[in-house]
């Protein structure tokens, strides 16, 4: 399923100690039955080792299509994505997706949902990948909940299966689109912190995360660097650095300061 | 007789912990309504997840006033790794009573004959059988497997009592 990343000499060689992940120049077009519609323009940033990223902007800007790209799931019209010193052209297997609807299996059990990852790996004895499916989901908090079916589980705990599909492949990268639009407010509150605490921790092998997002003050809880997309068709209109300590307090001045930027360039 | 007490199916775990941190962020003791609000919830939404978090022990309620118990205190530094500290208050709750009951009579039980005994009890969570069992099972998954209390197995759809 997933293939090595191809070499390629474009990449800025002066990055790459730092940068994880660069999207260089990158637009997408679609060809209707009379027009080309461009989704996005000339869209660039990076992404350093350590950071949790997240991507904002209006409903139908292109954000999705733009994780997609990285994933290497959809080919741009123009530009591209680096991994390290690589190229991204198709999905390879340090940069995992995590999907909007969790896309679970509902004819498996959690515990076969997150072994179904590692099924292409032909080299990993069946022990291994049940072995490493357990701890996946003992990592995120669903220890004895390997036998119950999706149906039968919470919102909440189905995202965590979710992720803990993503941890099995090891990936350095996680890409997570709208991952808690489907929950309710108290719900989506409580996981915020709980899943970027399984993401980014010295156990985990996740380096960095990129999600998409509409909620302005999801992403200044979460991220370290919010990319703020315009309408489509979607180009960057402003990068920040939310520099704040976690875990943060959404009813401070500062927090709020930060929410006052991204509306501001949103609007 | 006293009456039994009687978990609301609806509430997940995640939103009882959201609900005691947000406490705790208050400074350890919230007004209810303004907790809602907080959430963009009505009262009558949020009414049934106060409920279970003051049936826990983990706050309690006093004239529209939220506060944080220890026990409260002890599962937000835990996380839900800490809900087998709940499971003395939930066993004397239904339908977790109850199924505790009949696997340790029987050792395994499917949640048809956990909702069937509770139905003799005069509890039922739906009058649609189907759903009614789905209720109870959903619960007992949701619940008292986090805190150790009940082992499942969705391929035969059968509980278990959790070894200590």
């Amino acid at each position: 399923m997933y293939e090595e990343a191809t070499q390629d000499e474009g990449q800025p060689q002066e990055e790459t100690s730092a940068v994880l992940l660069t999207v260089k120049s990158i637009s997408y077009s679609v060809q209707l039955e009379k027009r080309v519609l461009d989704v996005l323009k000339d869209i660039s940033f990076s992404v350093n080792d350590g950071q949790f990223v997240s991507i904002i902007g209006p409903s139908g800007a292109g954000k999705s299509t733009l994780l997609r790209i990285i994933a290497g799931l959809v080919r741009p019209t123009s530009g591209h994505v680096y991994y390290r010193d690589q190229e991204v052209t198709r999905p390879i297997k340090n940069i995992s997706m995590m999907f909007q609807n969790y896309a679970l299996l509902p004819w498996k059990t959690a515990l076969e949902n997150v072994e179904i990852a590692l099924y292409s790996n032909d080299q990993l004895p069946a022990k291994e990948k049940r072995e490493k499916a357990l701890k996946a989901l003992t990592a995120v908090g669903l220890s004895g909940f390997e036998n119950a079916y999706p149906g039968e589980l919470s919102g909440g705990m189905k995202q965590r299966v979710a992720i803990a599909r993503a941890l099995v492949l090891e990936p350095e990268i996680l890409l997570m689109d709208e991952p808690f639009s489907a929950l309710d407010p108290l719900t989506a509150d409580h996981l915020r912190n709980e899943v970027y605490s399984y993401l980014i921790n010295p156990q985990s092998p996740i380096r960095s995360v990129i999600m998409v997002s509409h909620n302005v003050e999801e992403v200044i809880e979460l991220s370290d660097k919010v990319v703020v997309l315009s309408p489509r068709p979607a180009h960057v209109v402003g990068e920040i650095d939310i520099l704040l300590n976690r875990p943060r307090d959404k009813k401070s001045f500062e927090f709020y300061t930060y929410v006052d930027q991204v509306f501001a360039l949103l609007t | 007789m006293p009456q039994d007490v009687v978990f609301p199916p609806s509430v997940s775990s995640s939103q009882v912990m959201a609900l005691i941190k947000s406490v705790k962020e208050g400074g350890g003791k919230v007004d209810a309504a303004k907790l809602a609000d907080d959430f963009g919830f009505d009262l009558k939404s949020m009414l049934p997840i106060l409920d279970v978090a003051e049936m826990l022990g983990l706050v309690t309620v006093n004239g529209g006033d939220v506060s944080l118990t220890d026990l409260g205190s002890r599962i937000i530094k835990e996380g839900t790794s800490g809900f087998k500290l709940l499971k003395e208050n939930i066993s004397r709750i239904e339908p977790f009573k109850t199924a505790l009951e009949l696997t340790k009579k029987s050792g395994f039980v499917t949640s048809r004959q956990i909702s069937e005994a509770l139905k003799q009890k005069g509890i039922i969570f739906s009058d649609d059988d189907e759903e009614n069992e789905s209720i109870v099972e959903a619960v007992l998954v949701h619940w008292a497997i986090y805190a150790n209390m009940l082992k499942y197995d969705g391929k035969t759809a059968v509980f278990s009592r959790a070894s200590n």
